[in-house]
């Protein structure tokens, strides 16, 4: 299933950017993922998942990172925002919540 | 200091991160379930999410016996679904009126408790009325059995769509959304999550690792095959 679902090749690069951002600046990717997702103001809690407890202990770093707007943004940066649901690529803005 | 986050506007506040417990009684054998809900819990984590087809039932059969053996059900906020096929039955699935009843009569066993706090519509039935849903989970607030109604997997149109028929027919409307989200699949910032700002829907999305994509395997130097 994951593998259809994340089959696109930009999910690749994706990940590339981001694994390497996370090297950067000596972060867990995993507890940074999750952070990313939780700074999103529309967000009430990412849900974690885990198969042990090493697992979990990553995931849960999330609340010990001090996610900035300027972080936030950098990393957004490495993803493809989707176009607006009118399709009018020149009238996007910034969503509040970014 | 946990700072505590409101899900809507239904005043319950929940940690900012939710467990969620998919792996309990499948990839996670009960000890290391157990290990794991006792570390989330010494984090601050008040909020679990499971569903009836997870390990077939054994994720919220463990999840209740923790929550019993810890003696802490009234400080937490869980959450279960239903939709997916529980049994061999040709009625045992879907969001009829009659899956809906059996389904969380048997979730509330399963889980050791007189109450779900959101009970989640797992994913959109094409064969089943609208209406007939949200009347059948409504009966269930009414009943005190589950607290709130909550949808996930649906596309926008389809909630905006329930919201009007729950204020029409006064109804117990949907309060939190379990949309997929992470830094690969953004699609949700489209429709989904401007919709859940202007109706104050709560939010609580899944996959935020993106499968695995984003847990940092695929960096420099590291094969970019899958392994799953």
């Amino acid at each position: 299933m994951y593998a259809k679902r994340y089959g696109l090749k930009q999910y690749y690069q994706i990940a590339e950017d981001f694994s390497n951002h996370a090297e950067t600046r000596d972060v867990d990717p995993v507890s940074l993922a999750v952070a990313w997702v939780m700074s999103n103001p529309a967000v009430t809690a990412p849900i974690i998942g885990a198969r042990n407890t090493e697992q979990l202990k990553g995931s849960l770093g999330a609340l010990d990172i001090e996610m900035t707007d300027q972080w936030r943004k950098e990393i957004t940066e490495l993803s493809v925002t989707p176009p607006p649901a009118t399709d009018r690529l020149e009238e996007q803005k910034d969503i509040s919540y970014f | 200091m946990m700072e505590y986050r409101t899900v809507g506007k239904t005043g319950v506040q929940v940690s900012p991160l939710c467990f969620g417990t998919m792996s309990f009684g499948g990839i996670a054998d009960e000890e290391m379930s157990r290990k794991m809900f006792k570390a989330a819990r010494e984090r601050g984590i008040n909020f679990f999410d499971t569903a009836d087809v997870y390990n077939e039932g054994r994720s919220e059969e463990l999840l209740g016996k923790f929550m019993q053996e810890n003696n802490c059900r009234d400080e937490l906020v869980i959450t279960s679904k239903v939709f997916g096929k529980t049994a061999a039955d040709v009625n045992a699935k879907g969001l009829s009126r009659r899956h809906i009843r059996l389904g969380v009569e048997e979730s509330l066993k399963r889980l050791k408790t007189d109450r779900i706090d959101f009970y989640f519509v797992h994913s959109f039935d094409t064969k089943t009325d609208m209406v007939q849903t949200l009347r059948a989970l409504d009966d269930l607030v009414r009943e005190g059995k589950i607290l709130y109604p909550a949808v996930s997997n649906w596309a926008a149109w389809q909630i905006e769509k329930s919201l009007g028929i729950s204020k029409r027919e006064s109804l117990a409307r949907f309060e939190c959304i379990q949309p997929m989200y992470n830094l690969a699949k953004r699609q949700a910032e489209v429709e989904i999550l401007p919709m859940a700002e202007a109706e104050e829907l709560g939010v609580i999305s899944y996959s935020p690792l993106g499968g695995g994509l984003l847990t940092g395997k695929y960096g420099k130097d590291k094969s970019r095959s899958r392994e799953d």
